[in-house]
């Protein structure tokens, strides 16, 4: 292949790509390469050369005598290149003398040092080495190498604030930005302008959680200023060293798309052209897109002379915020805010409300941050040992053990000592919580005094609950060892107020009053945990009272975010002692005061436990939902809070369950436990999760899997509340309902023999934990053909309800069923009908709403268990009425007609009249349209039996069956699935036949 | 083990045989030193200068992947086309996408780049922003065949596509480079200077008659 010469334009255009091979060259030249190597070579590609030919060739000691030259720059060896940008290279290099690690930055381009340029820049290095903030990252030295000037800066590990702030909530970047932007204030007092103000100069120091502005590349120091300190500098006109007309250029903007207007256009800069770089990042970091978009240096200068400042994405944002960042966008520098300063108070969104309360002005605002300052930045950092002390001590823990140790009860030795393990270990990790909150402040101020302010007092409300426990405990009203044992194991982690956001702080004088109320809600968590598993106590009752005082006190304060949690706690406790209604209207009074202050934690908290109390208290799936939206909208902005988030999405797990979406609740709670899994200590919360999937699994018949599940939580909580506690019972006997299910009927009874002991022993021998376990109890009999016993399981059950004043007639009418098919199978169909038609009368008895609905419903299980028993005529009686009354109620329970329209049409079938079934099973099918997918695909199947069996239309017949298939299929339901792929066999067989 | 002098003299074919396969590091050195700049210039020029893992993982794996090189012809294409491989893979890596396709991608779609220098020649600018938005392999064909002189077969190798595809190849970045030239261009004097320019580079195809 023959080829001609190259044009010259094309290397020259490539070449002139990387300006820094036309660099002064470093060391290689001397280093005898020959004539293979580039003599003229910059640092970056010597730094190169060397370490990557040491990494490749210097396998022994000597090997790297032939190596290229270690590249200094002074007295620093530059160890390896970090970063490169237009202005400079930036190195990690050591300082051989001091053995550190620093950072050096060498300006690349010759034209900024050419003559007094160079001179100009280092005369404002050596004044950026003054500015001594803890927001701007330290410069060392500033020097000469080679006619090129460098900046020795303090090595900061980490990332860079474009990196860091990805994923973030809105109030972490205003907080990080808010740091960056003190940064640039105490640039701005000395007299300099920045100029280059983006996310990528800002450095997160990880290790010593520092936020710090760097890269000070394009620094300058305004002419005004420079005359008023004494004329230093040039007079040139040309402050901007790079003399850019980029508007003249197409420059593409992914440098310059921080840059203000005037700086754009070249005109004079000062530090208001800073502020709108730090509100373009800024915008762009909280909105996700840039604050003035074009794709060109030219169009973002038109779209900012046009003021077209792009819409607002994240709604998350409060609007005073972007009111701020609109000042600080706006195109004429005159308009913006006074000072950084100024900005960064408008734009702490923590401040608000103080303004507001105090009047405003900028002196007051600056004399009360310094008042609350002074008030929090006390040395308290070393006190949260002696603060827990004050709750948790020897003497307690004596106290606590002679109250509960029994001589010769070795059980509740070994509960209490489990408790006051829990309590130790809980008291350490507050204090621990405690002094890393603090110090994140006053050492390493990386957290705000907002921040820290909030924090402070979730973790005194954390000290307040811990006293309150052994107080409820040591006062003798925590009724057990192993109520002690679970309210010890329950108080809320410490951990998360580490990372709770700010919200308004009361004014001082309300301290103290604030406080009380914060103690009486700590109280009122004690007496809830402390009453243990048998909520029906007193101590709910208690906990009740605490919390409405608390309401009543901080009704008189009106410091909201106190008002909000202790409505909160009430409707919680409201909740727990059946008062959904009253539960209701607290969390929606407390929702409607966070609504006024940005207390998200608070809102979170009230808005999760409304979804809470629809899907378990009033069981309102279309009101539950949404309130879950809102609930969603709020648990959003939470900046990283898995506790939070996890319980929101269990309670809208818990509102699928009650529309039988349970491959839904499956998947809700899965992500709830897969948080949970991660915030260490969380054991209850897990166990809760591990419960909750498991009765979803259960009723999405993926009985295995539940168990697992209620194993798993059974073995979490095994460790601190003992293999004997009722929280673990619940889990044991969902366990045997599984087995049930599954058949393995000895082990459930087992299981079931166990529980047994702990609820008589909790709930005494009345209670109606105990009739269910009869009824379980019954079936698992029945199941094993010890029909006799069961019935007297089931005699058993109906005794407690019998005697008790105030029964639930469907739990009730549920264990007469349960009779009358045991009676059935014992053939006392006298005794069977009796006692189900009792079942009806009770139903009819009830004053309960929905009683009319359930007998209903009844009737249609009547219905099927006659059919069940071959008794079809009876059964339709039953399944006509049921239709009957179904139809003439108002609304009328169009489901119920469906189910008994079924009925029908399956007594037809099983008796042996095919034919007469077709007709109302395809009522149904026509009626249901798709709803109820799992009657459809029952009617599918027996439609598709019907035709198969009277060898009519196998056609349609093989569509019934595929549709039941589909179904079956789609809910992994195998027993059905065999039974549906028979059916559809034998109609293709059919259809085959008739062909032929 | 013989001297560097004698080193000096061997071709990249000789000092690569005595380097992977006899393990005469010295020779493995000569080779590093002689390639080390066109390397390093091929990253940075995509890349900026945060490139030293990438420089070093191109030599490496070009000692690791020597059964390949067996019968080839060009040292330098095979170095190359690994150089290609590891700019792909940085890509990959660093926008997170399951892979780059080099043959449509380029580097503009791929978000902002490093900018070098802010250049007052504005005709080079444009041509520099158009090689910017051409396909990643049309951008690296252009470049090592006219600035890295690298021969047609030798194109071929470090794209890892056919002899006879290369000349097709190179016409088709010229298209490509011309079209966005088109779009780029502010004033007509500029497109018709940088289309001269690229009307200058595509005479010198490889294999055409003048």
């Amino acid at each position: 292949m023959e080829r001609t010469q190259h044009p010259d334009a094309f290397a020259a255009t490539l070449t002139g790509a990387t300006p820094e091979t036309s660099a002064r060259g470093t060391q290689a030249s001397a280093a005898g390469l020959g004539q293979d190597t580039e003599v003229d070579e910059d640092i970056v590609a010597s730094v190169i050369r060397r370490n990557v030919f040491l990494s490749m060739f210097a396998k022994g000691e000597g090997d790297s005598e032939r190596a290229p030259p270690e590249t200094r720059i002074g007295r620093y060896r530059v160890v390896r290149v970090i970063d490169s940008g237009a202005m400079g290279v930036v190195l990690e290099a050591r300082d051989e003398t001091l053995g550190i690690r620093v950072a050096i930055k060498q300006l690349k381009t010759e034209e900024v040092l050419g003559g007094s340029g160079s001179g100009r820049l280092l005369r404002e290095a050596q004044a950026i080495a003054q500015i001594r903030d803890p927001n701007v990252i330290p410069i060392y030295s500033a020097d000469e190498h080679e006619g090129r000037l460098y900046i020795v800066m303090d090595f900061a590990e980490g990332s860079n604030l474009r990196a860091w702030q990805r994923g973030r909530s809105w109030r972490e970047l205003v907080d990080h930005y808010l740091l960056a932007g003190r940064g640039l204030a105490a640039v701005h007092a000395r007299g300099f302008v920045h100029r280059d103000f983006k996310p990528d100069n800002v450095l997160i120091d990880e290790a010593h959680g520092r936020v710090l502005l760097a890269d000070f590349g394009l620094v300058c120091r305004p002419r005004a200023l420079e005359q008023e300190a004494g004329g230093v500098g040039s007079r040139d006109v040309e402050l901007d060293a790079l003399n850019l007309d980029i508007t003249r250029t197409n420059q593409p903007v992914g440098t310059i798309r921080y840059m203000s207007p005037e700086q754009l256009s070249g005109a004079r800069v000062d530090g208001r052209s800073d502020q709108f770089s730090f509100c373009a990042a800024l915008f762009e970091a909280l909105h996700g897109r840039a604050a003035y978009p074009g794709d060109t240096a030219k169009a973002v200068a038109a779209a900012i002379a046009r003021g077209a400042l792009a819409p607002t994405e994240n709604r998350a944002v409060p609007r005073r915020l972007n009111a701020a960042l609109r000042g600080g966008l706006d195109p004429d520098p005159t308009r913006r805010f006074e000072s950084m300063a100024a900005l960064l108070r408008a734009l702490d969104y923590r401040r608000r409300r103080r303004q507001a309360a105090i009047g405003g002005g900028v002196v007051a605002i600056a004399c009360v941050g310094a008042l609350v300052g002074a008030r929090l930045v006390s040395p308290r950092c070393d006190g949260g040992e002696a603060l827990v002390a004050a709750a948790w001590n020897a003497g307690v823990k004596r106290d606590i053990t002679s109250k509960f140790a029994t001589p010769g009860d070795e059980r509740a030795a070994e509960a209490v000592a489990r408790a006051t393990k829990r309590l130790g270990e809980y008291a350490s990790t507050w204090a621990k919580v405690h002094r890393d909150v603090c110090e994140a402040t006053d050492k390493h101020r990386y957290q705000t005094e907002g921040d820290r302010a909030t924090r402070m007092r979730c973790l005194d409300q954390r000290l307040h609950e811990l006293k309150a426990v052994t107080d409820e405990a040591i006062a003798g009203r925590t009724a057990s060892a192993a109520d002690l044992v679970y309210a010890a194991a329950s108080l809320a982690l410490s951990q998360p107020c580490a990372k709770a956001t700010a919200y308004p702080q009361p004014p001082p004088e309300a301290e103290e009053r604030v406080r009380a109320v914060e103690q009486l809600i700590a109280e009122s968590v004690a007496a809830e945990l402390s009453s243990g598993v048998n909520g029906e106590g007193a101590g709910y009752q208690r906990a009740l009272e605490l919390a409405t005082q608390a309401v009543e006190r901080a009704q008189t304060i009106g410091y909201a975010p106190l008002l909000a949690q202790a409505l909160t706690r009430r409707a919680r406790m409201q909740w727990l002692t059946e008062d959904d209604k009253g539960g209701i209207e607290s969390l929606q009074d407390a929702l409607d005061l966070t609504a006024e202050i940005e207390a998200v934690d608070i809102e979170a908290d009230a808005s999760t436990l409304l979804v809470k109390i629809a899907a378990l208290g009033t069981r309102d799936d279309v009101r539950g939902e949404v309130w879950a939206r809102q609930a969603q909208r709020v648990v959003q902005r939470l900046a990283d809070d898995p506790l939070r988030e996890a319980e929101l999405l269990n309670n809208r797990g818990l509102l699928r369950m009650l529309v039988r979406d349970y491959p839904g609740a499956i998947q809700l709670h899965k992500q709830a436990l897969e948080l949970r899994e991660a915030v260490p200590n969380a054991i209850f919360e897990r166990a809760d999760s591990h419960l909750n999937l498991g009765a979803a699994l259960g009723a999405a018949r993926k009985h295995r899997e539940a168990i697992e599940h209620y194993e798993q939580g059974i073995a979490l909580q095994r460790d601190p509340i003992g293999a004997d506690h009722p929280r673990i019972a619940v889990d044991s006997y969902n366990t045997a309902l599984e087995l049930i299910h599954l058949g393995e009927y000895q082990e459930a009874l087992s299981w079931l023999d166990r529980v047994e002991s702990v609820y008589r022993a909790t709930y005494g021998p009345n209670s109606l934990k105990l009739v269910r376990l009869h009824q379980a109890r019954a079936d698992a009999l029945d199941g094993t053909g010890q029909t006799e016993r069961a019935l007297a399981e089931l005699e058993r059950a109906q005794a407690i309800l019998e005697a008790s004043d105030e029964v639930d007639l469907y739990e009730f009418a549920l264990v007469l069923r349960s009779k009358g098919h045991v009676q059935q199978n014992l053939g006392d169909l006298p005794g069977a009908d009796q006692t189900l038609h009792r079942a009806v009368e009770l139903l009819a008895r009830s004053d309960d709403p929905g009683a009319p609905a359930l007998r209903v419903v009844f009737w249609n299980d009547l219905g099927e268990l006659l059919s069940d028993n071959k008794r079809y005529a009876e059964a339709r009686e039953y399944f006509s009425r049921a239709k009957e009354a179904a139809g003439a109620m108002e609304p009328p329970l169009v489901e119920s007609v469906h189910f008994a329209n079924k009925g029908i049409g399956r007594s037809l079938l099983e008796e042996g009249r095919p034919g007469d079934a077709i007709a109302p099973l395809q009522v149904v099918l026509a009626a249901l349209k798709g709803d109820l997918p799992p009657l459809a695909a029952e009617v599918n199947m027996l439609l598709a039996r019907a035709l198969v069996t009277v060898h009519r239309e196998p056609e349609l017949a093989l569509v019934y069956a595929q549709s039941a298939l589909d179904y079956y299929k789609k809910v992994d339901d195998e027993e059905f699935i065999r039974e549906a792929s028979e059916w559809r066999d034998k109609a293709a067989a059919l259809r085959d036949e008739s062909k032929e | 083990m013989s001297g560097s002098t004698d080193h000096e003299a061997w071709s990249d074919e000789a000092l690569f045989a005595a380097w992977a396969d006899q393990q005469d590091s010295r020779a493995g050195e000569r080779l590093f030193h002689r390639y080390f700049p066109k390397i390093l210039q091929f990253f940075r020029n995509r890349l900026g200068d945060d490139v030293q893992d990438l420089v070093q993982a191109t030599f490496l794996a070009c000692v690791e992947a020597r059964a390949r090189f067996q019968g080839r012809s060009s040292f330098k294409g095979f170095l190359y086309g690994i150089a290609r491989n590891q700019f792909l893979k940085e890509l990959t890596r660093k926008y997170k996408r399951r892979s780059v396709d080099a043959a449509v991608t380029s580097l503009h779609d791929l978000g902002p780049t490093p900018s070098y220098v802010v250049d007052r020649r504005e005709e080079r600018e444009l041509v520099l922003m158009a090689l910017q938005r051409i396909p990643i392999d049309s951008q690296i064909a252009l470049e090592l065949y006219y600035l890295e002189s690298l021969s047609g077969p030798e194109v071929a190798e470090a794209l890892e596509i056919g002899q006879p595809a290369v000349r097709g190849r190179l016409r088709r970045a010229l298209g490509y480079v011309r079209e966005q030239l088109e779009q780029l261009a502010t004033t007509p004097a500029l497109r018709a200077a940088s289309l001269q320019t690229i009307e200058a580079w595509a005479r010198s195809l490889p294999g055409t008659p003048e």
